[in-house]
């Protein structure tokens, strides 16, 4: 492959700007980009709803098609605009999110010619209609690629549209860890534990409740409702201990910064926001070791992991946080560190520009290196 | 057109590094006012890749004739080819160039001037040949510092003393390959996601011991941290063993002498420089104008590049502790090290470049050029 280094042009084509979690991760990825690797633009299909208007990043170009649906026969007019644009900006990568701009942007920019066409699909896909997946699968051999940002919404869409496997990658989401990384890590004896978890079995809080009984002298606090609670309360109250079931947090950083302990006692786990928020929030912490934690926890370093289903080594390892605060600290300041190296926003932006890179230049070989 | 002025450097180049891309550097921004050529000693035939470099730029590049120990054809070689040049000046690089280039200049009657970068102190040999110029660079006509650091170590020149700092052509990483990020990821076995990197020749002064240390600390407390760290010497062995003895395999790699280096320096997340001593060091300047913070030791004239927790961050020599936390305190904050890169980048283009420079150069030669043909000339 002969290709001249030169930053990879990326058009992202989105129905509209809102503040909601997908648009929240396309805004920051596409303003901190590193121009040098990619250079994005940003296609809007409707866009002029004034919170739209204003959440425009200012350092890209940003096309409005102002498209109404999509069966009116207008939208003819817009895609001849939308066409004439992808021919001036030739761009190696055409990226759509959401149904309405996949329908309207995949085959437009099969017809303009662009390389490289990606879908991205970041929800499990409860709420998709027949037609969606009939759609989708006749989308499906026209994009090189479509992205997932976890592995369920992968097998989730291989169960749906049944793509080639190999075209679907998951790139994980960077979490905004800012709003954590302000709280400073605990000082002192700990005294508070707490945990981040929707009150069901699944989750093991009962496990921390038969813990509780044998830490006098500390505190629990549980933020996060279900059905769990009458079963959850009706042991504390039994065993008249100092835990308190909070109920729904509305600010989670206030809730963790209150805490000299986090715990995370789930039976089952694929990979746990709370305990991202947890290390950055720099908790020493205490985890049950299964499904990802064990990649992001090593034992006695980030925090000490116990086996599921263990309330005896609960109990120990809690006892030992709290004994040796200092150590606490140091792992809890560690564990930030992980989470900031994983899953921060940056190293999200880097994943993508990866992805480009792979995508549209391929593996670099040694040789082609040395020429 | 005529140029101006007529210049030629001395060197004794064993490959082409940092000096040699000054000299280089120089002669392009000065193209306009003045015709640069450069003479090199031998070195064994080391010295044609920068002399190869110098005519591909259109300069007059010359490898000598003679070479040590034939001290006195080399002078007559040097001076022959000033005259002939019609040379207004001549800068000296590197103790061999100073002595035998200011007998040359004397010789053909034009000003010798010494350009000092530092002395690296690497072996006794060269430890005791760096003493004996020092003593005798009180001779030259003039010296150039490259760093007031450096200046500072110069002693006996008082009033023929100036500093000029090294300059950087920031377009070298206006461009970059973005598949260069793929292939940095690809040295390490095990999935890294921040790659922190140090470039240099692996000779003691550079401190890549201590780097190791410090890496050693940073990787136990973050996995996720990957060092590379780009260059080769005479250290190559003892390091490699080091990180092999300190469990580093894997997530510190020596990645070897690099021609393609300018590609490699923008996809770094972090550069580290862990030497004891320094004149100016360019590496700084490069990691600086290619956009990536920096954690340097405040050796010789890195204070004059970077202002500490400003435009990157300065930790004493020789101390890993403190080396490994400052690493770790700037991965902490994504924000902070943005910032600091873009201080670091804005520093060096505004104080570094090679026009600068060309211009400090340029009235340096008219000073000594107006003082040798002095009052008669102007009374004409």
């Amino acid at each position: 492959m002969n290709i001249p280094p030169r930053p990879v042009r990326v058009v992202y084509v989105i129905d509209a700007l809102a503040t909601a979690g997908t648009e929240t991760q396309l805004l920051a990825l596409i303003r901190d980009l590193d121009r040098r690797r990619v250079q994005p633009a940003l296609v809007l299909l409707r866009g002029n709803s004034p919170q739209s208007l204003a959440l425009e990043p200012i350092n890209c170009p940003v096309v409005r098609l102002e498209t109404g649906r999509l069966r009116e026969p207008r939208t003819v007019l817009k895609g001849w605009k939308f066409l004439r644009f992808l021919w001036e900006f030739q761009p190696d990568v055409v990226q759509t999110y959401f149904p309405d701009s996949s329908y309207f942007a995949v085959p437009l920019a099969l017809v303009a010619g662009v390389p490289y066409v990606v879908r991205t699909r970041n929800n499990i896909g409860h709420w998709m209609r027949t037609i969606d997946r009939w759609l989708g699968r006749i989308l499906n051999p026209m994009v090189s690629a479509t992205i997932a940002n976890c592995q369920a919404a992968r097998e989730a869409l291989l169960r749906d549209e049944q793509p080639n496997p190999q075209r679907v990658h998951v790139l994980e989401n960077g979490v905004d860890l800012d709003r954590f990384l302000e709280i400073t890590p605990p000082c002192g004896p700990a005294r508070t534990v707490g945990v981040v978890a929707n009150l069901r079995p699944v989750k093991g809080l009962d496990l921390l409740v038969e813990a509780a009984r044998f830490l006098p002298g500390m505190t629990f606090r549980v933020a996060g409702e279900g059905d769990q609670r009458a079963v959850l309360q009706a042991m504390i109250d039994r065993h008249r201990l100092d835990f308190t079931l909070t109920g729904a947090c509305h600010y989670i950083p206030a809730f963790l910064a209150s805490l000299d302990i986090a715990v995370l006692c789930s039976r089952a786990e694929g990979l746990s926001n709370a305990l991202l928020e947890y290390m950055a929030a720099a908790r020493p912490i205490v985890a049950t070791a299964v499904g990802a934690t064990t990649e992001l926890i090593r034992d006695g370093q980030e925090g000490f992991l116990v086996p599921p289903n263990d309330a005896n080594a609960l109990v120990q390892a809690i006892a030992r946080l709290r004994n040796h605060f200092a150590k606490a600290r140091q792992m809890g300041l560690a564990a930030r560190r992980r989470a900031i190296a994983r899953f921060s926003r940056q190293a999200m932006i880097r994943r993508f520009e990866n992805f480009y890179t792979r995508l549209v230049f391929g593996e670099m070989s040694h040789r082609e290196i040395a020429a | 057109m005529t140029a101006e002025y007529q210049l030629v450097h001395l060197t004794a180049s064993t490959f082409y590094g940092g000096p040699e891309r000054q000299m280089l550097g120089l002669a392009e921004a000065i193209a306009d006012r003045a015709r640069v050529s450069v003479l090199s000693f031998r070195e064994g035939g080391k010295c044609r890749p920068f002399l190869t470099e110098a005519s591909k730029l259109g300069l007059e590049a010359i490898e000598l004739a003679n070479d040590s120990p034939r001290f006195l054809s080399a002078v007559r070689e040097i001076a022959s080819h000033l005259s002939r040049l019609q040379a207004d000046a001549l800068f000296c690089h590197g103790y061999k160039s100073n002595l035998l280039g200011r007998l040359a200049a004397r010789w053909a009657g034009i000003p010798a001037i010494g350009v000092s970068r530092g002395w690296t102190g690497e072996n006794w040999k060269v430890r005791l040949y760096e003493t004996l110029d020092r003593l005798h660079l009180r001779f030259m006509d003039h010296v150039v510092g490259v760093s007031q650091a450096q200046a500072n170590k110069i002693i006996g020149c008082k009033g023929r003393l100036s500093v000029i700092h090294n300059a950087i052509d920031p377009e070298r990483f206006t461009d970059p390959d973005p598949r260069y990020r793929l292939r940095l990821e690809r040295y390490f076995t095990n999935g890294v996601c921040l790659i922190i990197g140090a470039a240099g020749r692996l000779s003691p002064e550079k401190g890549f011991d201590i780097l190791i240390e410090a890496a050693a600390e940073v990787c136990e407390q973050c996995p996720e941290v990957g060092f590379v760290l780009f260059g080769d010497g005479p250290c190559k062995e003892s390091l490699q063993a080091q990180i092999a003895c300190r469990g580093l395999t894997g997530s510190f790699v020596l990645a070897g002498h690099r021609t393609d280096l300018d590609k490699f320096l923008p996809v770094l997340d972090l550069f580290v420089q862990s030497s004891y001593t320094e004149g100016l060091p360019n590496v700084l300047l490069e990691a600086c104008a290619a956009g990536v913070p920096v954690v340097a030791t405040t050796a010789g004239g890195t204070p004059e590049i970077i202002d500490d927790e400003i435009s990157g961050w300065l930790v004493p020599p020789g101390n890993p502790q403190m080396l490994a936390e400052r690493i770790l305190d700037a991965m902490d904050s994504p924000q902070r090290m943005a910032e600091v890169a873009f201080n670091g980048r804005q520093t060096v283009l505004e104080r570094f470049s090679f026009r600068k420079q060309a211009l400090a150069y340029l009235q340096l030669v008219e000073r000594l050029r107006s003082k040798r043909v002095s009052a008669p000339s102007e009374a004409v």
